[in-house]
């Protein structure tokens, strides 16, 4: 018996609810060591600029009680390479692949997404506006990340729609006061979702030196965050995270994953992907951020809360 | 292809203060392992510690696979822990190995510490499929601290030991060793330990025209080379190229890819 597990996540139809974070797999061959990747939701690529990135000096990792630090820096293979060398290969498995975009203007945003589209590099975009760990980007605009800024979140969100057709997911920042303004901005202004949540900033201190030990001074701190971390970052928690299926996504290392739920509109990811426009579930008289926000154990009345995240077992 | 498997602890000894010697029945990794490569063992169930730990191979044998760590942090002192019966997840074997090239003439394995952990099954590797026997320098503290070099000596090897305070072999460092055994251009040097001493070496290397591999560690996350964590800094102008991964492109390097500069 097989069982139809196809989801339409804002346009984008998945065979299952399941994806990876970005950053969390590469552009998909290494895994395929393992297993077919293809059968996942979809793939979602590390996050990719318009020229080729080293990121950041290393020491890059610190780990956590549960979970760990990161500061990549968005090291990527630059999108002229991925559409030559990393794209075919997911196509030729029959991969739905979710293109992560990260650059420095709108224009840059724009021109990524319209060259994932004109030259078949993704089903759909993923705008990183948010990573933490990249500061000459932050510093150019005053040491914020465009999504903390609902503005700033909404003129990105135009310029990409403007030039792409491809279903648009903008993966949206913990660190601001309430989650609900920038994604209520992306939604006004045309995005099919957002993708909740990037990673908290964090600082480790090496005990021994009193000194940070990411080169890069802080990091994001991603992983299951379970249970006692839920409280801490509140927004991070989802449904998704409740399920006890949901634990064993740390199996797939780096422990963030996407799921994704058509209708409730999300799953989890350490963070989640949340579907459905922020202005429905405002509709509903609970804001975006509220939602998220119930503490844990506390059930929404929906009865298909359940499913939000379906986990493929490794190997 | 890399495995994911539950594996006895069949031997768990201590061979040095705070060395331990790990034997696991892994006959699907051991089949496939060359020496140089890695597994990353999840020290126990559950979410703590989060990370793997990578581990490379001490020995290779038929149905098991023998690792060599020191316990420096919270990992791999509750790893020091574990007892022989008790089951271990352990991922592998990741990473390229060590090259077998048949064109070098003499071999030098130059092990600082608990970086001496891969020789062992390069030096049977060596002798077993090249035929030829390797020369050996272990550095470390002080005598206590040596460990390996009786395994080596029965092997055939000549062993040369070097330590801080002199109560092994020289007093002074694995490099000045080497430089003393004058390698040539004809000479694969391997080494494995603290970055400032494989710097030394190669610098040595550079100095006598040999070629020098350096077995790099770092503390990684996912060991499959997809979350870049690992990386160390090459030589190349290339933007793209300019940071390499220790669990996918390594952790076997020729050491002049690595910018030593930064280390």
């Amino acid at each position: 018996m097989s069982i139809n597990l196809e989801v339409n996540v804002g346009g984008l139809v998945m065979k299952n609810p399941v994806t990876v974070g970005s950053g969390t797999f590469a552009y998909g061959q290494e895994y395929n060591r393992y297993f077919d990747v293809s059968q996942l939701g979809a793939v979602t690529t590390k996050s990719l600029s318009l020229k080729p990135r080293a990121g950041n000096v290393p020491p890059r990792l610190v780990e956590t009680p549960a979970g760990m630090l990161n500061a990549i820096g968005l090291q990527n293979v630059g999108i002229e390479t991925y559409l030559k060398e990393k794209a075919p290969f997911l196509r030729e498995r029959g991969c739905t692949v979710i293109g992560n975009i990260y650059g420095y203007s709108p224009e840059e945003y724009a021109e990524l997404a319209q060259r994932l589209e004109a030259e078949g590099g993704a089903d759909a975009i993923e705008a990183n506006l948010s990573c933490p760990n990249v500061h000459d980007a932050r510093v150019a605009r005053g040491c914020t990340l465009v999504a903390q800024i609902p503005e700033e979140v909404k003129r990105y969100t135009q310029a990409i729609k403007a030039v792409c057709k491809l279903p648009l997911f903008i993966k949206l920042s913990p660190n601001v006061i309430d989650i609900a303004e920038p994604a209520l901005a992306a939604e006004e202004a045309g995005a099919d979702g957002v993708s909740l949540i990037n990673t908290i900033l964090g600082l480790g201190i090496d005990p021994e030196s009193r000194r940070p030990i990411l080169h890069n001074i802080v990091g994001g701190l991603s992983g299951p965050r379970d249970p006692a971390g839920r409280r801490e970052d509140g927004v991070g928690r989802s449904q998704g995270a409740e399920d006890p299926h949901h634990r064993h996504g740390r199996y797939l290392h780096g422990g963030r994953r996407h799921a994704v739920h058509p209708r409730r509109g999300h799953g989890g990811l350490g963070g989640l992907l949340l579907v459905p426009a922020a202005r429905r579930l405002a509709a509903r008289g609970r804001g975006t951020s509220r939602l998220l926000r119930a503490p844990p154990g506390r059930r929404h009345p929906q009865p298909h809360r359940r499913c939000s995240a379906i986990i493929l077992p490794f190997a | 292809m890399p495995h994911i498997l539950d594996c006895e602890i069949t031997l768990h000894q201590e061979v040095a203060p705070g060395h331990f010697r790990m034997v696991l029945h892994a006959p699907a990794i051991a089949k496939e392992a060359l020496a140089g490569q890695f597994c990353m063992l999840q020290v126990q169930q559950g979410l703590y510690p989060f990370l793997r730990r990578p581990m490379c191979f001490e020995r290779v044998f038929k149905d098991s696979v023998s690792i060599l760590y020191k316990v420096e942090g919270e990992g791999t002192r509750l790893m020091a822990q574990l007892q022989p019966g008790q089951q271990m997840n352990v991922q592998g074997p990741l990473g390229q190995p060590f090259k077998l090239d048949p064109a070098f003439d003499r071999h030098i394995l130059v092990a600082g510490g608990i970086g001496v952990a891969p020789f062992p099954a390069l030096a049977e590797a060596l002798i077993g499929r090249l035929g030829k026997t390797p020369e050996v320098i272990i550095a470390a503290r002080n005598e206590r601290l040596i460990i390996c070099d009786k395994d080596f000596q029965q092997m055939g090897c000549k062993v040369h030991l070097a330590t801080d305070d002199g109560t092994a072999g020289v007093r002074g460092f694995a490099s000045d060793v080497l430089q003393d055994l004058a390698p040539d251009a004809k000479t694969a040097v391997y080494c494995c330990g603290p970055m400032p001493m494989m710097k030394a070496t190669h610098n040595v290397c550079l100095g006598t025209g040999s070629t020098c591999f350096a077995s790099l560690e770092a503390e990684m996350a996912c060991g499959d080379g997809v979350c870049l964590g690992c990386v160390v800094e090459a030589n190349v102008e290339i933007e793209a190229q300019r940071m390499v991964r220790v669990c996918y492109d390594g952790p076997v390097f020729d050491s002049r890819l690595i910018n030593w500069e930064r280390y």
